[in-house]
């Protein structure tokens, strides 16, 4: 062995793979956070539907309350949680 | 002595009233009269009110006036003797002989006032107005009580008739003595007894009057004050002129002041106290406001020198703020613009002082502080920190850190105070005084007017700090974040924290693999440490083009990168294989070294396990390093000396690189601990722009601006629907101003570009206003 590695310090970034850059209900970047948050992160994470769209917990959790039947709003199939 | 008796009887008026005069007449001119005697007419009185069948009081009270007047024409023959009327010699014996008289009467009346007692109460009274009518009028009461025929009380009634028979023939005589002796007091003290006779005469104009609800003052103002200001006046207008032409504006100055106390204490001394402010004004307006061309042409010299530390020209600059500050802003305001200029001066010049180059971040912000520092001193010792000149040295100092150097689209002030907080902060070696230099910065970081640029440069220099650890102490890092929090609020170190909090998940985050990887006996062969940061909110530039990592680095990778799969889902991750660092040991050398580089610098040196010579094209095709990132990374390896070019090496055209790189195997040096640097990325990597950092910073902040300004835009017309132009922009700058200053022509373009858009229109038929359309 001509050279050894001792120890590496990796950097690296992470965003969210969604299908589309914002959020389908607010219209906010996923990199940012829904309009009733401060900080994206953790505390304002994304959901997945069944039907493969994307948007933030907080916006989907509101329309879901506020509609009769439980519908993806993008593509009015039933919603369904994704937990993949 | 006679019983007395309550009951209304019948009385002879004229002989009671010859004796009452003979009493009236002593009681007046301060003779004794005995006890017993004084009761009897203090009886009288009572018994002539309430006379039967008629009471005799009017007639009483006529006589006791007919008789007054008679005395005080005797009073008057006394004191006019034969002094002239016209003379103004104060010493002729006149002034005297008024107090003496006056002293005499005042203190008769009062005793006759006592005398009349009953008179005064019974049925003086019940004819009197009361003050409330007075003041306020009623229909009953059109004039002055002094002014028509209703009774007085008597004590009163003497007053009236001093004034009217004494003072008025001898106004002109009392009035210019009193003046001409006032003037003479000014410049030499008067012996004790002339100068109580001065007050008590002038003070005997007060007294007369003091009984009166409106304008008490009138006689003392029409026989003293008035000819006293006009006098004065012309005296000190003669003497300011005299001064200004014997010496300079500082002998003028202190002269001046002098007076001014002199003029108070004289005032203070002998005129009555209501009067002071009208002979300070009086004095300031003949001395001070005639000669304010002078003062001001003499300013900007005397605050040139004052602040080249001139103990005297400080003391003149005291005086000037002294005669300016009671004439108001409009006198002032030469002052504090030269203040504010002499203070911007002295900052350029001191900011264009020599110094390294190097070091422009350090010498601008000491500058900076030097020049705030001292400028706050001055003013707060000169001028008693009085708000106009806080606000002056406010002004100048943000002309100053704002300024643009000739030739520059920006000012410099973000970059180098951004600069200046990160070299203190990644400072190894212990300074001390770090932290406060750190907060000493936010005074210069206050006035600089791009924050918003400011923040960028900050956040790339933490960003830098935090991934390559190099910052001193984490503590002085979160310190300095809450200071320009403080500063400038939430929204503008929102970013900053979020990098922070990053940095904290990450050290959990590797705690969790390290225990994740000896759950499942698994082993990453070497030292392993992860950063995970938020895409979003670290000013790194976009992820580098993939590269092949060679075995040794990627098995750590690829573990992590399934670890962190299975824990979060829905991310994915991207390697900044540009600021990742590899320790390296070298085993070829004689000695052994420790290397550290960055990702495809460690993976160029695993290539050369099987060979000593690689050829350069497909090293690169090997690591797919992109072509503008080869040089960067190749290059510094050349410089230490690790490799060695062979053959044709163009390390800045990779595509017809016909050279090879080979490892230098007597390679030697001092050190063991070699550190491989990577010169940073342009910002906007990929875009192909190799302009310097400062304009790409500049245009990525003018597309942040003016996205903030049409936010600003249209968060204000959404409340208030209808706005007319200027108010617009006044709102928008105030919102904006936390940031950055905002020009009037982006706004506008903002405007425009909100009309096109559709969020606003202008208002029809008018012409400066718009509404917001929903």
């Amino acid at each position: 062995m001509k050279v050894t590695v001792k120890s590496w310090t990796g950097v690296a970034t992470w965003r969210w793979i969604a299908n589309d850059d914002n959020c389908g209900i607010c219209r906010m970047p996923f990199d940012s956070c829904c309009p009733d948050c401060k900080l994206p992160g953790d505390d304002c994470p994304l959901v997945w539907g069944a039907c493969s769209h994307c948007f933030h917990i907080h916006c989907i959790v509101k329309w879901l309350h506020s509609q009769p039947q439980q519908q993806c709003p993008m593509c009015r199939q039933d919603w369904k949680f994704n937990n993949k | 002595m006679q019983v007395m008796s309550l009951k209304p009887r019948n009385v002879d008026f004229q002989e009671m009233w010859a004796s009452l005069k003979e009493t009236v007449a002593g009681v007046v001119a301060l003779q004794a009269v005995e006890r017993g005697v004084w009761n009897t007419r203090f009886s009288d009185v009572y018994a002539l009110c309430v006379a039967h069948p008629e009471p005799l009081a009017d007639r009483l009270y006529d006589e006791t006036r007919n008789f007054l007047e008679e005395h005080v024409g005797g009073l008057l023959q006394r004191v006019q003797r034969s002094a002239p009327l016209e003379s103004s010699d104060y010493n002729d014996g006149l002034l005297s002989r008024y107090v003496s008289a006056w002293h005499e009467y005042s203190q008769g009346v009062a005793y006759l006032n006592s005398l009349y007692s009953y008179l005064n109460l019974q049925h003086v009274k019940r004819q009197k107005v009361s003050d409330a009518e007075i003041i306020y009028g009623s229909s009953a009461t059109v004039s002055c009580p002094e002014h028509d025929s209703r009774q007085l009380e008597v004590g009163e009634l003497g007053l009236v008739t001093w004034e009217r028979v004494l003072v008025r023939p001898l106004a002109t005589a009392l009035s210019s003595r009193l003046v001409a002796a006032l003037n003479a007091a000014r410049d030499s003290s008067p012996d004790p007894s002339t100068a109580d006779t001065l007050r008590s005469a002038i003070h005997s104009t007060v007294h007369v009057q003091a009984f009166r609800v409106r304008a008490p003052l009138s006689l003392y103002v029409e026989l003293v004050l008035e000819p006293f200001l006009a006098a004065a006046s012309a005296h000190h207008s003669r003497r300011a002129a005299h001064l200004l032409a014997e010496g300079d504006v500082s002998h003028f100055m202190k002269y001046v002041l002098d007076g001014l106390e002199r003029e108070l204490s004289l005032a203070r001394r002998f005129l009555h106290s209501s009067s002071i402010e009208a002979v300070r004004a009086c004095y300031e307006q003949a001395c001070v406001e005639a000669h304010l061309p002078a003062l001001h042409a003499d300013i900007e010299r005397l605050l040139k020198e004052a602040s080249a530390g001139s103990i005297e020209r400080q003391d003149d600059l005291r005086r000037m703020y002294a005669l300016l500050k009671p004439l108001g802003a409009n006198a002032m305001r030469p002052l504090v613009d030269a203040a504010h200029q002499q203070a911007v001066r002295d900052g350029i010049a001191l900011l264009d002082a020599e110094h390294p180059k190097d070091e422009a971040h350090s010498h601008f912000v000491q500058a900076m502080l030097s020049l705030h520092h001292k400028y706050s001193e001055l003013f707060s010792d000169v001028f008693g920190g009085a708000q106009p000149f806080v606000g002056a040295l406010d002004k100048a100092c943000s002309a100053v850190v704002n300024r643009r150097w000739s030739g520059e689209s920006c000012a410099r002030a973000p970059e180098l105070v951004a600069r200046y907080c990160d070299a203190l902060l990644r400072r190894r070696a212990a300074d001390a005084e770090a932290d406060d230099k750190l907060a000493a910065a936010i005074v210069v970081f206050k006035y600089v007017d791009d924050k918003d640029v400011f923040q960028k440069h900050y956040a790339r220099a933490l960003a830098r700090r935090l991934i390559h650890q190099l910052s001193a102490s984490m503590e002085q890092e979160e310190a300095m974040i809450n200071r320009l929090k403080a500063a400038c609020g939430y929204e503008f170190t929102n970013k900053l924290h979020r990098m922070f909090t990053d940095v904290a998940v990450s050290a959990d985050l590797n705690a969790k693999f390290q225990q994740h990887l000896r759950d499942n006996n698994l082993t990453t062969n070497s030292g392993f440490f992860i950063q995970v940061l938020q895409a979003g909110a670290w000013p790194l530039g976009g992820a580098m083009a993939p590269l092949a990592p060679p075995a040794q680095l990627e098995r750590p990778a690829r573990l992590f990168e399934a670890f962190y799969r299975a824990s979060f889902s829905g991310r994915r991750l991207a390697w900044l294989h540009h600021l990742c660092t590899g320790e390296l040991r070298t085993k070829y050398t004689q000695r052994m070294y420790h290397l550290s580089g960055t990702t495809p610098q460690c993976a160029l040196l695993l290539m050369f396990e099987n060979a000593d010579v690689v050829s350069a094209r497909e090293a690169r095709e090997t690591l797919q390093v992109s072509e503008e990132a080869w040089s960067r990374h190749v290059k510094p390896l050349l410089d230490a000396g690790l490799l060695t070019a062979k053959g044709d090496l163009r390390l800045e055209s990779p595509e017809n690189d016909e050279g090879e790189l080979a490892l230098n195997l007597s390679f030697t040096c001092k050190r063991t601990r070699i550190k491989l640097t990577c010169a940073a990325a342009p910002p906007n990597q990929g875009t192909g722009t190799n302009s310097g950092t400062s304009s790409g910073e500049t245009a990525h902040c003018d597309d942040d601006r003016k996205m903030y300004l049409q936010a600003a835009l249209v968060r204000i017309m959404k409340q208030r629907k209808v706005l007319r132009h200027t108010e617009l922009i006044q709102e928008v700058v105030s919102q904006a101003r936390g940031s950055f200053a905002p020009s009037v022509a982006m706004i506008k373009k903002c405007i425009e570009a909100l009309i096109d858009k559709q969020y606003l229109e202008r208002a029809p038929g008018t012409l400066d206003t718009y509404s917001y359309l929903a």
